[in-house]
């Protein structure tokens, strides 16, 4: 391997370009990229000038639209830029996650795709409450298949969830493959023994 | 993260879980609202270092039955947390 260093700096509390940066290290590429097309529509070249930030204003201006409910709402930029993925604008549209829901017999079933981690879980809980709401639905099957990460956020989600759909007499299983990241999570926490696991759909029961 | 480890010629297994820890401790900070975190990646021969800075508490959330302190040392057993900053330190395999 190489050798050397890599040094990056977080300021949570700084203003815009430090929030930029905070979310460069969280969400790696995909954050700058999602913060540069938001300046785009100003027709502002540059960064570092106040004008060029309004997308950034704009998406920490949204925090109203998820007041209370979602936890981490203490962080003006974890709050804002959730927002935008959680109301599915064009915002956040194709950034991190996807949901599909199907009915299969019983369960309904949330095809999930992409990355879960504390950006993008308030999204997943949202759509897992809003299945397991319906009487008929306490039987949720979350299909991780296209999940490429999962953090302890995510994680989280799918444990609340379960007691959720449980305390209404259903139940809650995920479908994720044996090598998955998931998998590896769940065994690493011994959830594993507690979240019922399938590694194929195809193996729902009716 | 990952965009580092990888430039660090990590194995790409470590590299994924260099970037968990880093997410969680990302998460930790801001659960805790931590004014400033400063992440430093160093590369060495034989293992990869990741210290971080500014994070006051590995604590969990109350839907999970363990500590993000418990979920990295799991991942690190050499993970160490000390006045805000932890240190993970693990053998960097070959990319």
């Amino acid at each position: 391997m190489g050798s050397g260093g890599v040094d990056v700096e977080v300021d949570l509390g700084a203003p815009h370009l430090e929030k930029e940066r905070a979310g460069f290290v969280h969400r790696d590429a995909k954050l700058v990229h999602r913060v540069e097309r938001e300046v785009q529509p100003g027709g502002h070249a540059g960064r570092n000038r106040p004008q060029d930030l309004q997308g950034v204003r704009a998406c920490r201006s949204d925090q109203s639209h998820v007041a209370g409910g979602l936890g981490h709402a203490r962080n003006p930029i974890l709050s804002g830029c959730r927002t935008a993925a959680s109301r599915g604008d064009q915002r956040g549209a194709g950034i991190d996650l996807s949901i599909e829901i199907e009915q299969r017999g019983r369960w309904t079933v949330l095809r999930v795709g992409g990355e879960i981690d504390l950006y993008t879980s308030p999204q997943l809980r949202e759509r897992l409450l809003e299945a397991a709401a319906v009487e008929t639905s306490a039987f949720v099957a979350l299909d991780l298949t296209g999940v490429t990460f999962v953090d302890s956020s995510g994680l989280g989600v799918i444990v609340g969830g379960l007691k959720h759909v449980r305390e209404r007499g259903g139940d809650l299983l995920v479908v994720a493959a044996d090598d998955s990241p998931l998998a590896k999570l769940l065994t690493l926490t011994s959830l594993d023994e507690a979240v019922r696991r399938l590694v194929s759909l195809d193996e729902l029961d009716a | 993260m990952a965009s580092s480890s990888r430039y660090l010629g990590l194995d790409p297994a470590l590299c994924e879980d260099l970037r968990l820890a880093a997410n969680e401790l990302f998460t930790a900070a801001a659960d805790a609202s931590a004014p400033m975190l400063e992440f430093r990646m160093e590369g060495g021969p034989d293992a990869a270092t990741l210290t971080v800075l500014g994070v006051p508490d590995l604590g969990g959330s109350a839907d999970l039955p363990l500590t993000r302190q418990e979920l990295l040392t799991a991942l690190f057993p050499d993970l160490s947390h000390d006045d805000g900053t932890v240190v993970i330190r693990a053998a960097s395999g070959r990319a």
